[in-house]
């Protein structure tokens, strides 16, 4: 994170403010909670924040850097920061942000958008209510009374009949998500083996084709900003789609694969009531809730595929199209 | 709703992570450039001159021939005000024109609501590449992102044509119930309804497609190849996006960017050559920018965020040349410590390119007057 923001370059006698304002605005309390004066007063306590390269980056490979404090470029002068005053370091900032009202309520809307529902993007938070205030004035009461403790935090989330009554469904899921989850599923990796990196493969590692996740808009590693991702809705467009529905059919459409073997014959067959088909397809998917039309149109699909086979139609088809079919599906698209 | 690719056309080239200017447009007899530039440096003997102060890079040699045939237009010193040097907040405001607040509205998508008002045809506005950039979004405004030209679309590989069509009736049905269900639903189901618009627009793209013109194997050829091959489908497109990555120069820069210069000058030429060969490059003027400049000291390795970039206007329509003025290098002209002045706001180049290209008004995009340049062929 230092040296993501610059803090490298953040010197007693040259203050580089990426950090400083990151820390407050990213990481921490959100815009509007503070002045500029602070991020001034932030980014001069963290110079001296650097790290060391102990063996060079290039052209061998990439080696971890250490954390290291420089104390002659350190700045060891009073600072205000959001009301106090001493001879601040990045820790004593550290402290102070967690003991304010806005950094418990930032971060418990984080945490709600993480793990429970899709929020608004993060720019919005200054002027729009959460989705759920109760809840998020819940956590941000733990986050004041045990000095930030996060596992505190977590543990009255979720233990909260909230959480607990609205873990599915409420969130888009991202393309890591979709696709791990589909790769869970179709059961060829069971642990990481060569080839699995290749779903992640993109045009930035110099490769000459973007890898599914890619091109579902989430290079890993590589958010497009320091911002990270925007979540939920926006994961979607119709390029994004067009990927997610083509790679479960691309998934799904191989039966060698050990998991697609073993769901289309829990499955059934095509003669089986197509209400049947379409609950089993459902459960093993993820116990996916769909909407009542478009449980109908699946079953209508199953009917319509059945009656195919039955046809004796050139060119096969089975149970695994149903699968891609409810795997296409909009209420696919969320967790 | 298709149009003969008659219509003018702007094919936006961002190129992502802050463009050295300086070392695309060398100020190569400025002793304040070498001065400043110890190791990360374009010598003389590396530019191609263009006049006895500034040379093209060697790599983007068909940038000097586009420049050479008065195809290329470089825009010097171009800027936002109170630049923070920010990635994120610098993209932002290119994407939305905005710099004094954090704007929803992304300049291309509005330009893109202007052109087609009733959303008649979803690729008025088409994206090249992974992830819709905010400059094209703008909500209830629908345009094609395509990540995969050849994978466009649902259920592409069934082949049997009574499943296939089974299939689509079937995903057609789900999205389009989904309308009306809540806010997320809508959205996702109408996304869902486009594609299957923009699939039966974009399936013959592939077959009509033939060219004499080898546009070599990079990421930024292969998307501005799809860009020609769907402008000469003449499917109405009238803004394309695309993205090219990797400017972002903090280290080794001398590795990495001459491969970006050799690889977004031989694309864009490539591009207009194909366009040449297809009769078709009078209307389409290619837009190339990025978020900003880099600084004027090099840190050994790379360079850091600076302001005062670059950007170019390419096309057949294109009074080539130079326009605004190189940003000073006399160290007493700079900004923020070591950055150069801006002297064009970027929104005057916006202005320029909606009105002039686009014929869209200007103003209600870029929120206010800014002085636009003339860079086309009466």
């Amino acid at each position: 994170m230092i040296f993501w923001l610059d803090n490298n370059e953040n010197h007693k006698d040259e203050i580089n403010e990426n950090y400083g304002r990151e820390l407050l605005e990213l990481f921490s309390m959100g815009v509007g909670n503070y002045t500029e004066d602070d991020i001034k007063a932030a980014s001069r306590a963290f110079t001296g924040w650097t790290f060391r390269q102990p063996l060079s980056l290039y052209p061998n490979g990439h080696y971890p850097a250490e954390f290291e404090f420089l104390e002659d470029d350190h700045d060891y002068d009073s600072k205000t920061f959001l009301g106090e005053t001493g001879d601040f370091d990045g820790e004593d900032i550290i402290d102070i942000i967690v003991k304010q009202p806005a950094t418990a309520r930032f971060v418990s809307r984080h945490l709600y958008n993480f793990f429970v529902e899709d929020e608004l993007q993060v720019p919005s938070w200054k002027t729009e209510p959460a989705k759920n205030e109760d809840a998020i004035a819940q956590l941000s009461k733990v986050f004041l009374e045990t000095g930030g403790d996060m596992r505190a935090v977590l543990k009255e989330m979720f233990n909260s009949d909230w959480f607990k009554a609205a873990t599915s469904f409420k969130k888009v899921k991202s393309p890591t998500e979709l696709i791990a989850g589909v790769l869970k599923q179709t059961g060829e990796f069971s642990y990481p083996v060569p080839g699995i990196q290749n779903f992640a493969i993109t045009s930035l590692n110099g490769s000459l084709v973007e890898g599914p996740l890619a091109i579902m808009g989430q290079r890993l590693m590589n958010p497009p900003t320091v911002e990270g991702w925007h979540t939920g809705h926006e994961w979607i467009d119709s390029g994004t789609l067009s990927e997610r529905v083509g790679f479960v059919e691309r998934q799904f459409e191989d039966l060698s694969k050990p998991g697609v073997k073993d769901m289309v014959d829990r499955v059934g067959s095509l003669d089986d009531d197509p209400s049947q088909l379409v609950d089993r397809c459902l459960d093993l998917l993820g116990s996916i809730n769909v909407s009542e039309q478009t449980y109908d149109s699946l079953v209508a699909y199953a009917k319509e595929l059945s009656s195919i086979e039955n046809d004796n139609v050139e060119g096969s088809v089975g149970v695994h199209n149903l699968l891609q079919m409810t795997a296409s599906t909009v209420d696919y698209q969320f967790e | 709703m298709t149009t003969k690719p008659s219509e003018k056309t702007l094919v936006v080239v961002q190129m992502t992570g802050g463009n050295d200017f300086m070392n695309t447009l060398v100020p190569y007899t400025n002793g304040h450039y070498y001065d400043a530039r110890k190791k990360v440096v374009i010598r003389e003997n590396q530019v191609l001159p263009i006049n006895d102060e500034l040379g093209i890079n060697e790599n983007a040699a068909p940038f000097k021939r586009l420049y050479d045939e008065g195809k290329m237009a470089i825009i010097q010193g171009i800027g936002y005000p109170d630049s923070n040097r920010s990635h994120f907040r610098g993209m932002d405001i290119w994407h939305t024109a905005e710099p004094d607040r954090v704007g929803s509205e992304g300049w291309l998508g509005q330009a893109v609501r202007e052109l087609d008002p009733k959303a008649e045809n979803v690729l008025t506005g088409v994206n090249i590449g992974a992830g819709l950039p905010r400059a094209m979004a703008v909500t209830g405004v629908p345009v094609t992102s395509v990540g995969d030209l050849e994978g466009y679309g649902v259920m592409n590989r069934i082949e049997q044509d009574r499943l296939k069509n089974k299939a689509l009736e079937t995903f057609k049905g789900i999205y389009g119930q989904a309308i009306g269900t809540g806010p997320v639903a809508d959205y996702i189901g109408q996304t869902g309804l486009d594609v299957l618009s923009g699939a039966d627009l974009l399936a013959e793209v592939a077959d009509n497609y033939e060219s004499t013109v080898e546009y070599a194997e990079n990421p930024i050829a292969k998307s501005l190849r799809d860009v020609a091959r769907i402008h000469l489908s003449g499917l109405g497109t009238r803004i394309f996006y695309t993205q090219h990555g990797g400017y972002d120069t903090h280290a080794n820069e001398l590795a990495g960017h001459p491969k970006l210069m050799t690889d977004v000058s031989g694309a864009i030429s490539d591009f207009l050559d194909d366009l040449e060969e297809h009769g078709a490059s009078d209307n389409v003027t290619v837009f190339a920018f990025t978020e900003f400049g880099r600084r004027m000291r090099d840190n050994g390795s790379g360079t850091d965020h600076g302001t005062g970039g670059g950007a170019f206007i390419y096309g057949k329509n294109v009074q080539g040349g130079l326009y605004g003025q190189y940003p000073s290098l006399d160290p007493a002209d700079w900004e923020h410590g070591e950055d150069l002045k801006h002297h064009i706001d970027f929104r005057g180049i916006y202005a320029t390119l909606l009105e002039q290209v686009l014929d869209v008004e200007a103003r209600p995009i870029v929120k206010g007057e800014y002085e636009q340049i003339s860079p086309f062929r009466v």
